[in-house]
């Protein structure tokens, strides 16, 4: 009978924790809100093209899983190199400096490494396998 | 541990494979996900890339899903990182762009205000939020979420999320003051005292 009543004074304790009362005034603003913001029900053909954007991601993945630190790389030293190297590139044809251009270019480049270095070291397995993309082939039925 | 492994070992047991398993919680989340990142991002057309990129990584993870939380919740984690993931990057960008293009023009609302003027409104009014107070707001009162739940989902306690909720309506009822009806058994006194 104690272990109930602890059991159901715990039970009352995480209720009360997760209410969220609001006023009268508020809960219109938040249906308001909430109705204001819907932009009603999705279409089939809308889910069918974020199913095969997910697929078509997961292909990606596995067509340069492994590579995608070295490809990286490789790609934001190239710029580097030529930006150095190649002077017609440090000035647009206009003669205007072209630096702003090519240092978003070293800047994606960069932020690409970042993001492939992440991949490789997240909480996954880091890098994907072919057989998983035929794996979710199958489940999407791709042929 | 390959994954033919796990799906032979998954057939075996009677259990749903992972590309199952996967294809179940797109079908089931895909509209809450995508309808969670545009609130989170402001309308930003990106925001189903950004929900197809969460769905690419929960993949990654779902073998290791031990269901210490719900699905939804782990999902809806990994959401939200991503969505701040993105909103760190384009802010990143920002830095690296010479040109005066804003990010994302506000829309215009002068005009009178037809349906998606006040949608715009409204979004506008989400992107004033602070980051954490929108995420709480979104994740509990448009997604419907429990407070408990977003906490966990946010890495935060309770009583945190409270506060930004407290702070969120606050602030949307003082930005969205002038679309409100007035309530017929409230005073204006305490009407004005409730927007400040």
């Amino acid at each position: 009978m104690t272990e109930h009543r602890s059991a159901q004074a715990e039970a009352e304790k995480e209720t009360q924790e997760d209410e969220t009362r609001l006023s009268a005034s508020d809960e219109r603003l938040v249906a308001a809100m909430r109705a204001g913001l819907d932009s009603g029900e999705r279409t089939a053909a809308q889910r069918a093209a974020f199913r095969a954007g997910v697929e078509e991601r997961l292909e990606r993945r596995s067509r340069f899983g492994g590579q995608p630190l070295v490809l990286a790389a490789s790609a934001l030293a190239a710029a580097l190199i030529l930006w150095f190297t190649v002077p017609d590139l440090q000035h647009a044809g206009d003669g205007s400096d072209s630096a702003p251009v090519v240092a978003e270019s070293a800047g994606l480049l960069a932020y690409a490494y970042y993001e492939t270095d992440y991949l490789a070291n997240s909480e996954a397995e880091g890098d994907f396998l072919s057989d998983e993309y035929q794996a979710i082939s199958a489940a999407f039925d791709v042929p | 541990m390959t994954h033919t492994v796990i799906e032979t070992r998954d057939v075996a047991c009677g259990e749903p494979t992972r590309a199952e398993r996967f294809r179940a919680l797109v079908d089931e989340h895909q509209d809450a996900a995508v309808r969670t990142a545009q609130r989170l991002l402001g309308g930003d057309p990106i925001a189903e890339d950004v929900a197809q990129e969460a769905f690419l990584r929960a993949y990654r993870g779902l073998a290791k899903f031990r269901g210490e939380a719900s699905l939804r919740t782990w999902f809806f984690r990994i959401l939200v990182r991503e969505v701040q993931r993105h909103r760190r990057w384009q802010a990143a960008r920002r830095i690296w762009r010479t040109d005066s293009l804003s990010e994302q023009e506000l829309p215009d609302v002068s005009s009178p205000m037809g349906d998606s003027a006040l949608r715009d409104r409204l979004v506008c009014a989400l992107e004033r939020l602070p980051r954490r107070q929108r995420e709480a707001f979104v994740l509990v009162h448009l997604e419907q979420f429990t407070v408990k739940e977003t906490a966990s989902l946010l890495g935060v306690s309770v009583g945190t999320i409270k506060v930004h909720l407290h702070r969120a309506l606050k602030a949307l009822r003082s930005d969205l003051a002038d679309l409100r009806e007035p309530d017929p058994s409230v005073s204006p006194a305490a009407e004005k005292e409730a927007t400040q």
